[in-house]
């Protein structure tokens, strides 16, 4: 039993669903597990374990906001919304002077522009292509044989000499960089080109919205400092980071359980 | 379905019957003056331009950019804006005939990157569509396919042709230089139709021209009002209107009855959407013409009203001094140079273009803008990142799309319907909610 507001928010994505808690102020405990062909089901276990972590009843919680791709089958929420404003509200309330939001999810990258207040004011979004989405790294990642987790050390392995990657559609590239390993190229070299091609598309997308720092990255691919990496090189800034207790692929999830706060209030005229 | 009696090419009968019959759809309908007025006017428009053929009177053809006052200071010319069966068809009549004149084109080798339009009126010349021109009348504007397409039309149809040089500016200088184009042009016209001009006659067009045009701008002004008082769709009209009517009674007839249906349902209270709106916004670049109940679409999903957009604003500097003959010249350069929507935009720096924009925001009161890219307009889509920044300076916020305004294949409705939908439910109605 919790003395001040619950509200929680559940993001059914492509790849990772994600539940979080928003109590009063400040964010509660949150999950993040695999995505599967029962989204019904997956968003009901992760709420189940977050409420679990947070030792709290589903009645203690006043507000539910469901996002993603598979928000409409959070048959428990209150409401949803999409995963555009949950994320670009999530990064607000975790990281306040960030303007710019670059979301890397597992089947589509998101560019959320914020204002001066915080209000969205702009997005573009890459969902028509699978490169540069974090489904795109894992399959190169699992086609030269190692796990998705080790691209960013084996970027940073060795010298920088990251090698230019011509093709850019996903098909293509694999063959691509199966030649490469076949000619001896340095792995991390390879990783860092792969890399460098995804952040020039994703550095795109930031330049068609328009880049106003403080910029974040959002979503698992995130996680990838080496990517991070050459994302800064590419937009010529320093990308601001998380507090090391905030997982960056929890924001969309945070993002809803504020505005399932915020819309608890304004229904109860608090 | 015949006109005026005779049989015609099936395009021209789909696009007649087309007007009959939404001409009786409207005319129960007190509320669609506005609608039914230029309606009527294509269905008249259409009647005419077979009334000059059936009586062997000269057809000149002429292209979007050119106003065609000058071609009515002729006696017993009808003027045929090449886009006319393009435009009829995407408003009133069957689209697909577009798009397989769209395909004729591009068979015939036009470029795929030419504008829709302009490649749908190649295709019907080659598919002999058209009335046989007199001689044609073009002006180099408003955008680079244009002349593509008219170098293409001349080739076929081997009929004279005079091109008007559409100066880069649009200052008193450019004024002058065009006006001596078009006086230039006149023994050029009455060489090739064999009928004299009148400089009288030439006056009483300017003055009807400039009684559509005063119509026009009250009814700019009563759009601006809270709410909305007429459709989205009617400001998507006003290019067809200019380009097919100006100087002509029925143009006046058509906006007097824009303006009309909107001073008497201001003064009824009366929205545009039931239940009233919730959202403005300023549609800049190109309307959808091939779907127009889409904005009925936007104003009973969305509660959303397009209360003006590029095609239908109407900048001052429209009247025509009819004093003298030069005055008149050059009151028509300055209309074609600095009023025609595209012409006026598209030609000279992009601070017009953006200026325009953001002034019509503000005099609107739009909740965001609309930048709806036609595929074709790269001179515009190149200014697309200046257009963000001023936007985001301006704090309006600004959805971007691409699609074709002729062609459905490019960007099927569902998409658009879907970027406009997420776009306010996103961006523009939390920022109204927190307002």
């Amino acid at each position: 039993m919790s003395n001040g507001l619950v509200t929680a928010g559940i993001d059914i994505g492509s790849t990772t669903s994600k539940a979080a808690l928003w109590i009063d102020e400040h964010l509660g405990p949150y999950v993040i597990g695999p995505s599967t062909t029962n989204p019904r089901g997956t968003a009901r276990e992760c709420y189940e374990k977050v409420l679990e972590m947070a030792g709290l009843q589903a009645t203690d919680v006043a507000y539910i906001f469901g996002t993603g791709y598979g928000r409409a089958k959070v048959s428990f929420a209150d409401e949803n919304i999409s995963e555009i404003s949950a994320h670009g509200k999530g990064a607000r309330f975790l990281l306040p002077p960030v303007r710019t939001i670059i979301d890397i999810g597992g089947q589509d990258t998101k560019v959320i522009s914020l204002d001066a207040n915080g209000e969205m004011i702009d997005f573009v979004t890459n969902d028509k292509c699978a490169a540069g989405t974090g489904r795109f790294l894992d399959f190169i990642a699992r086609s030269v044989g190692i796990d998705v987790k080790d691209l960013a050390g084996l970027h940073a392995s060795g010298s920088y000499k990251p090698v230019t990657l011509s093709s850019m559609c996903s098909v293509f590239i694999e063959s691509e960089v199966i030649n490469l390993v076949n000619d001896e190229v340095p792995l991390n070299s390879i990783i860092q080109g792969l890399h460098q091609a995804v952040a020039t598309r994703v550095a795109a997308l930031v330049k068609r919205i328009g880049l106003v720092p403080d910029v974040v990255v959002t979503g698992g691919v995130a996680k990838n400092a080496g990517l991070v990496d050459e994302l800064e090189r590419k937009l010529g800034i320093k990308v601001r980071t998380f507090p090391d207790d905030i997982d960056p692929q929890i924001v969309g999830a945070v993002g809803a359980a504020v505005i399932a706060r915020q819309k608890y209030l304004k229904q109860n005229n608090k | 379905m015949a006109i005026l009696g005779k049989d015609r090419k099936d395009d021209w009968e789909v696009v007649y019957e087309g007007a009959i019959g939404l001409e009786e759809l409207y005319e129960s309908d007190p509320d669609s003056k506005g609608m039914n007025a230029i309606i009527k006017g294509f269905r008249r428009y259409t009647e005419k331009l077979f009334e000059a053929e059936d009586e062997g009177r000269p057809i000149v053809w002429h292209n979007c950019g050119c106003s065609p006052e000058l071609m009515y200071g002729l006696e017993g010319v009808q003027p045929m804006p090449i886009e006319v069966l393009t435009v009829l068809q995407g408003l009133i009549g069957d689209v697909n005939y577009n798009v397989a004149a769209i395909d004729e084109a591009e068979a015939h080798g036009m470029a795929p990157e030419v504008c829709s339009i302009d490649k749908a009126a190649v295709g019907f010349v080659l598919k002999k569509i058209y009335p046989d021109p007199t001689c044609c009348f073009y002006f180099n504007t408003p955008c680079d396919s244009q002349i593509a397409a008219i170098k293409v039309l001349t080739e076929l149809t081997q009929k004279p042709m005079r091109m008007m040089d559409v100066p880069y500016l649009s200052g008193d200088r450019e004024v002058r230089y065009l006006a001596k184009q078009f006086r230039e042009a006149i023994p050029f016209l009455e060489e090739h139709t064999k009928r004299k001009f009148s400089w009288e006659r030439f006056r009483e067009v300017c003055e009807e021209s400039n009684r559509t045009a005063e119509y026009l701008r009250d009814w700019n002004e009563l759009r601006r009002h809270i709410p909305c008082p007429q459709a989205s769709k009617l400001v998507a009209l006003n290019t067809a209107l200019l380009v097919a009517f100006s100087g002509d009674p029925e143009g006046t007839m058509v906006a007097r009855a824009f303006r009309d249906e909107a001073k008497e349902r201001i003064e009824r209270g009366e929205s545009s959407i039931e239940g009233g709106e919730s959202y403005r916004a300023v549609w800049y670049q190109d309307p959808v013409w091939w779907d127009l109940q889409f904005y009925d679409w936007m104003e009973s999903e969305l509660k959303l009203v397009i209360p003006m957009d590029l095609f239908g604003y109407y900048a001052a500097e429209a009247l025509i001094d009819t004093s003298t003959p030069e005055s008149m010249l050059e009151g028509l350069a300055r209309k074609s140079l600095r009023v025609m929507p595209m012409s006026r935009q598209f030609k000279g720096p992009i601070d017009v273009f953006i200026d325009d924009y953001l002034r019509l925001c503000v005099d609107y009161q739009a909740d965001f803008g609309i930048f709806a890219g036609h595929v074709a307009c790269k001179h515009a889509h190149a200014g697309i990142g200046l257009f963000r920044e001023a936007s985001r300076e301006a704090d309006i916020p600004l959805l971007f799309f691409e699609f074709d305004m002729f062609d459905p294949r490019v960007t099927p409705i569902e998409t658009i319907q879907e970027y406009i939908s997420q776009f306010v439910e996103d961006v523009v109605k939390p920022r109204k909610e927190a307002a």
